[in-house]
């Protein structure tokens, strides 16, 4: 297992990431109520990068709006209130339907770069 | 314009940019008050700025995708009784006071008609295009101007050219009592609506007063107090040179 670190030092494909936040965010929400930076900082931790809160907030939006979680404003000590995020029955039936199909997608992945490639049927009739 | 969001980790012109972007949008008030409260604890807590860390405040404001409040988009076909009445009303009794010192019947014009068709269209007008032209107007001050400046001189156009056409008379003492009921229902339904247009940009409970807009200075709450007595104010006003000449 990578070390914090090294994960950080990793810069990942922008497309990639677009398409893995939603349910990493979803992720780090099912854990526990959460707030935006909390979140952020999460994902920077586990070596996704630095998510800019620009990406962040409207994808948050649009769980609140889809009612996937619930928001309550919590006073903060010092410092302005946060706004925490919790999964509402229906985000954790989402959340378990959207990670198991990226499981079984990355798996897919996994198993097809690591055999050597074949050449498919169509390349062998070209010959 | 100055405008102050209890937000101190945003700079203020981003702030005022995204407030700017959300009303346009129709954004309720306490919406666009979450909105900036969530975004000062994400700059208080990150070190960022508001630009680093969200970018362009315009698109940024696109990219939440928040819904108008339905009482938003309504408000301004709410304006149109209002305004009808107090126009309509001012004519009638500035038309009746001046038939009074003349001594005669009340003319009703083709300029003081065509006025009124004039007023009406462009209010249908502008409640059509009420979007469109309030971004452009907030934009670009010259349009500002011109939107002030272009319905005051096609006004006195219309005047000018079709003032003296008389249509008909009206008798002065029942237009003069028709036109004073008419300046009171405006201001009425003037002082009803000021209750219910408030929408002001309210941070949430637990934010501890971030997101919420000040804009209370004295010259807001005159403005505001005296709104609703627009056309009978006018109308007392344009009396006087009639009842000094």
């Amino acid at each position: 297992m990578q070390s914090t670190s090294e994960a950080q030092a990793r810069a990942w494909p922008a497309e990639w990431l677009r398409g893995a936040l939603g349910v990493c965010v979803v992720h780090v929400i099912a854990a526990g109520p959460t707030y935006g930076y909390a979140i952020a900082s999460s994902l920077s931790d586990a070596g996704f990068g630095t998510v800019k809160g620009g990406t962040l907030y409207p994808l948050l939006a649009r769980l609140e709006e889809s009612r996937f979680v619930e928001v309550e404003w919590r006073a903060g000590d010092g410092g302005p209130g946060r706004k925490f995020y919790a999964l509402t029955a229906a985000g954790r039936a989402e959340h378990e339907r959207q990670s198991g199909a990226w499981l079984d997608f990355t798996e897919l992945t996994r198993t097809f770069l690591s055999n050597a490639a074949a050449p498919t049927s169509h390349q062998e009739n070209q010959r | 314009m100055n405008t102050q969001t209890n937000t101190p980790h945003i700079e203020p012109e981003w702030a005022e940019a995204l407030l700017l972007e959300l009303r346009l949008r129709g954004v309720a008030g306490q919406q666009i008050g979450a909105t900036l409260a969530e975004i000062e604890a994400h700059c208080a807590d990150s070190g960022q700025t508001a630009g680093d860390a969200f970018g362009d405040p315009t698109s940024y404001a696109k990219a939440l995708g928040l819904s108008p409040a339905p009482d938003q988009k309504v408000s301004l076909r709410g304006e149109l009784p209002s305004v009808g009445s107090g126009l309509g009303g001012m004519q009638l009794t500035l038309g009746a006071v001046g038939a009074w010192l003349a001594g005669t019947d009340v003319a009703v014009t083709g300029g003081s008609l065509a006025l009124v068709a004039l007023v009406v269209l462009g209010t249908f007008l502008i409640i059509r295009h009420a979007e469109t032209l309030m971004r452009a107007i907030a934009t670009k001050a010259w349009l500002a101007i011109a939107y002030a400046v272009v319905p005051v001189a096609l006004f006195v156009g219309v005047l000018v050219l079709f003032g003296q056409t008389v249509l008909f008379t009206v008798p002065m003492l029942p237009s003069l009592v028709l036109g004073v009921l008419a300046l009171a229902a405006s201001t009425l339904l003037a002082l009803r609506r000021a209750d219910s247009l408030e929408d002001p940009v309210v941070g949430p409970d637990g934010a501890g007063g971030a997101g919420t807009l000040q804009t209370s200075t004295a010259l807001d709450r005159v403005g505001r107090l005296l709104t609703p007595w627009l056309f009978p104010v006018l109308t007392a006003v344009m009396c006087v040179p009639l009842l000094l000449l």
